[in-house]
């Protein structure tokens, strides 16, 4: 039997980055493995929007051409599970590009999460996103 | 504001104690693509003997990306959903097929019930599909072999 699709639309995943305050960031270091790291996030309209320390591994990837991908995902319960990921190659904001009102949220989701001081911003685009969603299992187990 | 530690020895000793004990994560399980490009997949990880294991179907995507050279991957683990992601600790390292024995859930009949350790319960229904699942091959067990660790102390 074929598995039932949870497959999330463009709409969907929209939805769910807004309410996102951070993402799991992965990128593609010079020897093949993997650096993942976690940075605060906001969403506007077309693009996903973090930023990071420009110390960091992920900065340093990314300043090699290296594509990304940015995660996050919920679980209120097993079939509450959703989660999007956003694959692409992400462009650096000058400060121009950034509004003050952006560079202030993602500041202050730094700080309340925690995170690294991050100095450097980053979009990435829609492009390649998928979503998936627990919610449209309509076979559910108890 | 957390300190980053950065790699930490590889000796499995040390990397079983920088992972912590034994039991479930929220974890983001990162793969390469055809083309090079990392992606993730968000999924319950289970740390066994300190190493990150888990399981997927033997035909997914995620599977061909796991077991296609160079093979890396990685996992950026939390205790469970509520924890702050300034907690996150990274293991880099490649895959490798893991026995049916290593899964914590292997010969479970679907009717225990197991106390969750990431705050998020499974039902029982689909532990037991999942073993089911495993035992005829459709689905796989996979370990994350560490070669680097990174995160927060």
């Amino acid at each position: 039997m074929a598995r039932e699709s949870t497959k999330m639309s463009a709409e969907e995943i929209s939805s769910f980055l807004e309410r996102m305050e951070w993402v799991a960031v992965g990128s593609c270091n010079e020897q093949k493995q993997i650096d993942a790291e976690a940075a605060a996030c906001l969403f506007r309209g077309t693009d996903l929007v973090f930023s990071i320390p420009s110390t960091s591994r992920t900065a340093k990837n990314i300043e090699r051409s290296s594509k990304i991908v940015c995660s996050n995902d919920v679980f209120p319960t097993y079939y509450e599970i959703k989660g999007v990921s956003v694959h692409g190659t992400p462009k650096k904001m000058s400060e121009t590009g950034v509004t003050s009102e952006e560079r202030n949220e993602l500041l202050k989701r730094t700080e309340s999460l925690g995170l690294a001081s991050a100095d450097v911003v980053y979009t990435l685009s829609l492009e390649d996103a998928f979503g998936f969603d627990f919610a449209k299992i309509k076979a559910k187990l108890a | 504001m957390s300190e980053m530690k950065e790699d930490k020895s590889l000796q499995e000793g040390k990397t079983a104690s920088f992972i912590g004990p034994d039991g479930q994560r929220r974890g983001f399980l990162f793969s390469l693509r055809e083309d090079g490009s990392p992606t993730c997949h968000a999924m319950m990880v289970s740390i066994v003997n300190g190493k990150p294991v888990f399981n997927t179907y033997r035909a997914s995507v995620k599977t061909k990306n796991l077991m296609r050279p160079p093979g890396s991957a990685s996992v950026l683990l939390l205790n469970d959903w509520q924890e702050s992601p300034s907690k996150a600790i990274t293991v880099q390292g490649h895959v490798r097929e893991a026995d049916e024995a290593d899964w914590p859930d292997s010969g479970t009949t679907g009717n225990e019930t197991k106390p969750s350790t990431t705050g998020v319960d499974v039902p029982k229904g689909i532990t037991k599909q999942v073993a089911e699942r495993v035992s005829d091959a459709k689905r796989i067990i996979l370990e994350l072999v560490p070669a680097n660790t990174k995160g927060a102390e």
